[in-house]
């Protein structure tokens, strides 16, 4: 894996040159200014696989370069591991939003960034094996059913690792977070029918549905696969958990799409949520997000179960959340 | 084999880079002090203090990783004083406090070169 390493301390650099080494990565190039690493990325004539970036350094900052890299076609999706001393949620939440994939923080744990650098080379594989694929391909290739995908265009998407990573990452202790998931019920007969193309319009018109109802606020969003949209709410929004669940049932829900084919189909969602506006821990985090994505998952399974006459082989999972319990009691869209 | 006889070697590397830091942390003291020296002037203070802080910030992400784990401690909370009290400098008594952490600092730095001189 080709690393570029960006920090204006040389002796950060020294140190994760010997630390990338020591984890089996020896092709690293660095850089001590955003300037010098945007001048050896475009005169490099081999491409990187991911980035370590400093935030605060003189002249421009790490999170502006994450933006400018990003803005690289080739790079869009590469992984940038932030590496910094800047440790409060609103460094964390400028990083995530300019499209950095990871965070670390200094002083760092050499186990930890070896960790993380593992994560990040998985990530770069499959986006290579993926890129591949597209370059061969005449069109859009549709991708699997449960493939994560990066929403294109939508404010504050972020792919489905970096979302994992900014709720592993950001400080315990930060303010209140809400886990929504929008489930597309129909999801895999609307994908058996799509192109490439159609899938992706109709993934990407949920997610704008989502953010049009959370304009204001502070989140992040993201496709994780199987028809489900994720998303957290972070910091404070004037709306309450039901409210947001409400609009988005009410924006979303009976949206139609016309496929390449011609035909009309409808999209079919429901939302699941999580609150944590007490959870303090990075692991309950993440079990947040998921129990939010197996509410909605579970609501849209019973609902299929339902208009299938199936209920009784297939019992309606019990979810702690209350949603579940408002949309079997005559709330649903 | 006695296990507990044999003690953990340090990463030859990982020393030459803490040698190396070491090596340079005078200069770094004396760019510190220098910048404490202009605050008691006319200077541009926000200025001065966003330079003070570039340089703790420094020390804050490199200290910890090289066995200077209180004097990265120290750093970090230095940077971040800073870094709040230039997102809102109008109180004069959060500057005298963070000149006194800086000194605290400088005190620091001071300490671990007497020591290492001694060595």
């Amino acid at each position: 894996m080709r690393i570029l390493a960006v920090d204006d301390d040389p002796i950060i650099l020294d140190l994760l040159r010997t630390v990338l080494s020591e984890a089996g990565y020896t092709d690293l190039a660095t850089a001590s200014s955003a300037e010098e690493a945007v001048s050896v990325i475009e005169r490099t004539d081999r491409g990187f696989d991911c980035f370590l970036f400093d935030i605060m350094m003189p002249g421009i900052d790490g999170v502006a370069l994450t933006g400018a890299v990003r803005a690289m076609p080739q790079y869009a999706q590469t992984p940038i591991l932030m590496v910094s001393r800047l440790d409060d949620k609103h460094h964390f939440d400028r990083a995530f939003a300019a499209g950095a994939s990871d965070y670390v923080t200094k002083p760092f744990e050499p186990t930890e960034l070896k960790v993380r650098l593992g994560l990040a080379e998985q990530v770069s594989r499959q986006q290579k094996a993926l890129a591949a694929a597209a370059v061969d391909a005449p069109q859009t290739p549709l991708p699997r059913l449960a493939e994560p995908f990066q929403l294109d265009d939508v404010p504050y998407a972020i792919n489905n690792h970096a979302l994992e990573s900014y709720l592993q990452s950001v400080p315990v202790g930060s303010s209140g977070m809400l886990f929504f998931a929008l489930k597309l019920v129909n999801a895999s007969e609307l994908h058996r029918k799509s192109t490439g193309d159609d899938y992706h319009f109709i993934i990407n018109s949920l997610a704008d549905a989502v953010t049009d109802v959370l304009s204001g606020a502070n989140y992040f969003i993201s496709h994780a696969g199987n028809g489900v949209v994720s998303f957290v709410v972070h910091g404070g929004t004037d709306m309450t958990e039901e409210e947001i669940i409400h609009s988005i049932m009410s924006d979303a829900s009976g949206l139609d799409v016309t496929l390449a084919s011609g035909e009309e189909v409808v999209l079919d969602i429901v939302v699941g949520s999580s609150s944590a506006s007490r959870i303090t821990s990075r692991g309950a985090r993440i079990e947040a997000m998921r129990e939010a994505v197996l509410s909605a998952e579970g609501i849209a399974e019973a609902m299929v179960a339902r208009e299938l006459g199936l209920a009784a082989v297939h019992p309606m999972p019990k979810r702690s959340g209350g949603l579940f319990d408002r949309l079997f009691g005559g709330i649903a869209a | 084999m006695n296990m507990q006889a044999r003690e953990v070697q340090p990463d030859p590397a990982i020393t030459a880079i803490r040698e190396k830091f070491l090596s340079g942390l005078e200069t770094r003291l004396a760019e510190l002090d220098s910048l404490s020296g202009l605050l008691k002037g006319e200077a541009n203070r926000a200025r001065v203090w966003e330079e003070i802080r570039l340089r703790v910030h420094r020390i804050a992400g490199v200290a910890g990783s090289l066995g200077f784990a209180a004097l990265g401690a120290r750093s970090g909370r230095l940077d971040t004083a800073i870094e709040h009290y230039l997102n809102k400098p109008a109180n004069p008594r959060d500057e005298a406090t963070l000149s006194a952490a800086l000194e605290g600092l400088l005190d620091d730095i001071d300490q671990i070169l007497e020591e290492q001189a001694a060595a």
